[in-house]
């Protein structure tokens, strides 16, 4: 089944989960019953659902569906869970310190989730167009190893072609550059200014340069351009996966205050029994 | 140029293992070693290989991805000859973010549980702001939670799991009166008869679609038999401008039988609203209108007669010095008062509460019928309805009243011997009552009202029956009649019993000069304050022609006759209070009292009686009282239960005085009816206050419909009906800063 088709047909069930869950829940609000514990225990459920997600990446020997069926109803799921906290909470701002605390917290969840939701579909896209598959975890040494070469390129240019300026611009300002990843969020933006700054700075060498020093300037150029592509690979999947530092604690936060909350809830619900 | 990234080698056996915990620190320099950290972060590879013994030599092992076999091999004694120096391990990026979780984690722990066990743990706990009525009334969470109540009581044995027991609290303060968890406060069984009786009334009406579902899910329909607590329609904690009352319409009629969907659809149209009963007074407001004020030009206005109450919720009556004195005024005069009726005076208001019946002294005289002294002024033809009651209440006088019924005690001439003795008997109890009267410093007409009244009559409701009669006026009728020396009649004999009162006499007036005068010099009634509530009565003269002991009225609510005349109603039902007594006699004095006193016609038409109470006030029948209660007040607000119907007339009279009230109440066309009229007043006739015919049409839902419609006033259940029915106590405004001061100022019995 193509995406935009599956899409469409778990946002149709979505959809139509969410209007029988709203008419239910208003048919139960005109009880006498505190629909509050219903939409309270529906969410808890759902939250711990939600959470395990991540056993079940861990777990890929479980005979227990596909990750990615997982994956789907996790996010399916999650977004049906803003309009059961809508409902629980009765569409008002919660008041009290650690309900505050609760809301803030599947907030946070739930923000962090769309978030991440939207760069895994808009990242990779992007990290695709930019040419080919560059493991994260490698990133640093290749980086590295351009470093070296631009050295060894700049010691060249003092030895073979007496130059001064090269040296001079490189300890002032590609020194810095080519130490570690560097543009996180220019590279988030999609902005190239950094790169057009150092090549622009390299090209205007080119014009007081002798034929040797121009050759290695190019090269530098090049290297530049090369280390700016890892930057970009390291910014995106830095992001593709850091996001994950946020949602993931959050989650388990929220289920332990959502379970400190459900005891509190029964402690002081103060009907007859 | 070229922005793609160099290639990276994706040898399958150099696989990044993205699930370890530790990455070598070598790996950033592209030097990683080919075995990795341990699971413990510790750097384990000190050579680039374990070199193998093959035959006499070692044999480089070195993995092809870190370039195979070395040039030059192990060493003789089977060490690497090329070592790598200890790497410091770097936690992956995974392990890096479980490390986060779990800090966080512990973070999430630490802050609930210093939040839930230290000391503010309350504003921690707390689910928010109380509404502004409960936070300036309840200082503490124990205030409301039970729980709370427990955190200093250690030992507390009994510590309740959950908060179930909060209606306890609730009630503490709102008093809902014995059944207060029960639905609308009714106890259980009434609300099935009030359903009962609604759904036979009802027309047809249409269950909205979200009640019908409600009715499917888990305890869709609460019935009429489950308790309710307070928590499951008022919410708390929703912040200081929320209403705790507030409540949702559907929530209203998931109990019902009746269902609709809106007041102004198809709610139920109404039936007799708000005309349920009779007026408590008797009174014909068309006649009022189109007789009587327009006979004196006088414009008919509502204001004139009815205001509103404290709490601008119902409308009270006003005095009757300012409704009614006006037309219906008394004449105070030295001896009479006098009623005016069409500008002509028709009745006295004086009451003959003793009198001397005319005897056949002669006849007695001839057949040594000893009576003792008898005044030529008793000229009364019949004893007095107060007489043969306090006269029958004696078992031993009751007889002889009894066989003297209907007899002419002035004409003996034909009596038998047993009639005179009768009439003998019975002259001496007239004077014996005199002289238990004369007594009255020990109680209110010497305590014969206990056994007439009932002793459980309280001491104001005696001192009204007394009329505050002194003893004394009593006391000076005995010398009268009785003691004065009459030189003439050679039988006359002062007996031992006459002796005694006139001792008692002389005693009377050592004590109390002022009981030695008779009460006629005063006009004034008399108050006296027991109890903190004042009793009117009028003043007592004694008659001058004839031997009589009148009392004159104090004028309108005087409480002599009110009191008499709630006795009459009492005596004239089948079981009187009095024990041992003549009860068909006791029944006839009852009858006797309210013609005399109160006005009831005797013949259509022909009204009579002293007081002429009656002729406004009206009886009804009321629950545990066979007889009936007379009306002497008007509808009042201010000790009215709460009904179904919620109705404050004060936002609806911004439209205008008389405009504003004869948009709801609808005056009958009196112009056509003197007949209409008639039924109003004949609904009076009998004690059935809801037995009637009134005055107004009864509203109909279109009268308030024009109005309470989802676009102007709205129509919500709670604007027009009360959940909380029947008497209901003022919320105490106190703070409770403990549960023990909570409990020391609750109610009685809780």
């Amino acid at each position: 089944m193509k995406l935009a088709q599956r899409r469409n047909r778990l946002l149709t069930i979505l959809i139509v989960i969410a209007t029988l869950s709203w008419v239910s829940y208003t048919a139960y609000s005109a009880t006498l019953v505190d629909t509050r514990f219903f939409t309270g225990w529906t969410l808890l459920l759902l939250v711990v659902a939600l959470v395990l997600l991540n056993a079940r990446k861990k777990l890929s020997f479980l005979p227990i569906g596909d990750t990615s069926l997982w994956l789907q109803f996790h996010i399916y799921a999650g977004t049906f869970t803003v309009l059961l906290c809508l409902l629980h909470i009765g569409f008002r701002v919660p008041s009290g310190v650690l309900d505050n605390i609760l809301a803030l917290v599947l907030a946070g969840v739930l923000l962090s989730g769309f978030v991440g939701l939207l760069l895994t579909r808009r990242l990779p896209s992007r990290l695709a167009i930019r040419g080919n598959d560059v493991i994260f975890q490698r990133i640093p040494a290749s980086i590295r190893e351009i470093a070296r070469e631009v050295e060894d390129l700049v010691m060249q240019s003092v030895v073979e072609a007496d130059s001064k300026a090269i040296p001079q611009y490189y300890a002032k300002r590609l020194n810095t550059f080519f130490a570690r990843p560097r543009n996180f969020f220019f590279h988030i933006l999609e902005l190239d200014r950094p790169r057009r700054i150092l090549v622009s700075g390299v090209s205007e060498l080119h014009r007081f340069a002798s034929p040797r020093e121009k050759e290695i300037l190019q090269r530098i150029s090049e290297k530049v351009i090369e280390k700016n592509g890892l930057d970009y690979q390291y910014s995106l999947q830095l992001m593709l996966k850091g996001w994950l530092f946020v949602h993931i604690p959050l989650s388990y936060t929220l289920i332990l205050v959502a379970f400190f909350h459900t005891y509190l809830a029964y402690h002081f619900r103060g009907d007859l029994l | 140029m070229n922005e793609e990234p160099r290639k990276q080698e994706t040898d399958k056996e150099r696989y990044e293992r993205p699930v370890q915990n530790w990455i070598c620190g070598w790996a950033e320099e592209g030097r990683r070693c080919h075995l990795g950290p341990s699971p413990k972060g510790r750097c384990t590879v000190t050579n680039e290989c374990a070199p193998r013994k093959q035959g006499d030599g070692w044999v480089c092992t070195r993995w092809p991805n870190f370039g195979g076999e070395c040039e030059q091999g192990p060493l003789p004694d089977g060490a690497c000859c090329r070592p790598i120096a200890c790497c410091q391990p770097v936690r992956s990026l995974r392990s890096k973010r479980t490390m986060v979780t779990r800090w966080t984690i512990l973070l999430t722990l630490a802050v609930l549980l210093a939040g839930y066990g230290g000391f503010w743990r309350k504003p921690f706990v707390s689910a928010g702001d109380l509404s502004m009525q409960h936070s300036t009334a309840v200082g503490e969470c124990s205030g409301c939670h039970v729980l709370f109540a427990n955190d200093a009581q250690d030992e507390h044995p009994d510590t309740p799991v959950f908060d179930d027991s909060m209606n306890i609290r609730c009630v503490a303060c709102h008093d809902m009166g014995s059944n207060s968890s029960e639905p609308h406060g009714l106890a259980r069984g009434e609300l099935s008869v009030i359903s009962q009786r609604s759904r036979a009334k009802a027309g047809e009406s249409s269950t909205p679609m979200m009640l019908s579902l409600a009715a499917l899910m888990p305890g869709g329909t609460n019935g009429h038999e489950g308790s309710l607590a307070c928590a499951t329609c008022h919410k708390e904690h929703r912040g200081r401008e929320a209403e705790p009352a507030e409540f949702a319409d559907l929530k209203c009629q998931t109990c019902h039988s009746n269902q609709f969907a809106s007041f102004s659809g198809d709610h139920p149209d109404f039936s007799q609203y708000p005309y349920y009963r009779r007026t408590r007074l008797i009174f014909d407001h068309a006649r009022h209108k189109t007789t009587h004020y327009s006979a004196t030009k006088k414009a008919f206005v509502c204001s004139d007669c009815h205001m509103l109450d404290r709490a601008g919720q119902q409308m009270a009556l006003q005095s009757f010095e300012s409704a009614c004195l006006d037309c219906h005024g008394f004449e105070e005069t030295r001896a009479v008062q006098k009623i005016y009726h069409h500008g002509q005076q028709i009745l006295t208001k004086e009451v003959e509460f003793f009198v001397l019946p005319r005897l056949d002294l002669r006849t007695l005289r001839r057949k040594n019928v000893d009576i003792g002294r008898w005044p030529a002024t008793a000229k009364s033809r019949r004893l007095t309805p107060f007489m043969e009651l306090f006269l029958t209440a004696d078992p031993s006088v009751a007889p002889v009243l009894d066989r003297l019924k209907g007899k002419k005690l002035s004409n003996l001439r034909s009596a038998s011997d047993a009639e005179l003795e009768d009439v003998r008997r019975l002259a001496w109890a007239i004077k014996e009552l005199l002289g238990v009267f004369a007594n009255g410093d020990v109680a209110p007409l010497g305590g014969r009202l206990e056994a007439v009244a009932g002793a459980s009559r309280k001491q104001d409701q005696l001192l009204a029956l007394s009329g505050q009669a002194q003893p004394g006026l009593f006391a000076e009728a005995i010398e009268t009649w009785f003691l004065a020396a009459d030189d003439s009649d050679p039988d006359y004999d002062i007996s031992a019993f006459e002796d005694d009162l006139r001792t008692f006499r002389a005693q009377l007036c050592r004590a109390d000069s002022a009981a030695c005068r008779a009460s006629s010099d005063s006009k004034k009634s008399t108050t006296d304050k027991l109890g903190g509530r004042g009793v009117t009565t009028g003043v007592w003269t004694r008659g001058t022609n004839r031997a009589s002991i009148v009392y004159q009225t104090s004028g309108h609510g005087d409480d002599f006759l009110k009191g008499w005349l709630d006795l009459a109603l009492q005596l004239q039902a089948t079981d009187s209070q009095a024990q041992d007594v003549n009860r068909e006699a006791i029944r006839q004095s009852g009858e006797a009292l309210l013609v005399e006193l109160g006005g009831v016609k005797a013949k259509p038409g022909k009204a009579k009686g002293a007081g002429q109470c009656l002729k406004c006030h009206s009886i009804e029948s009321v629950a545990g009282t066979p007889s009936g209660v007379i009306n002497w007040t008007a509808f009042r607000p201010e000790i009215a239960t709460r009904g179904f119907s919620a109705f404050a007339h004060a936002p609806h009279l911004q439209l205008g005085d008389q405009k504003a009230c004869a948009v709801c109440h609808i005056l009958e066309d009196a112009e056509a009816s003197k007949a209409a009229s008639s039924k109003v007043l004949e609904s009076f006739v009998h004690i059935q206050a809801n037995t009637f015919k009134g005055n107004f049409s009864p509203m109909t839902k279109d009268t308030c419909g024009a109005c309470h419609n989802p676009k102007t006033a709205g129509g919500a259940c709670v604007t027009c009906h009360n959940y909380h029915i029947g008497t209901l106590v003022p919320t105490m405004l106190w703070t409770a800063t403990s549960p023990e001061a909570l409990e020391d100022n609750a109610p009685d019995g809780r």
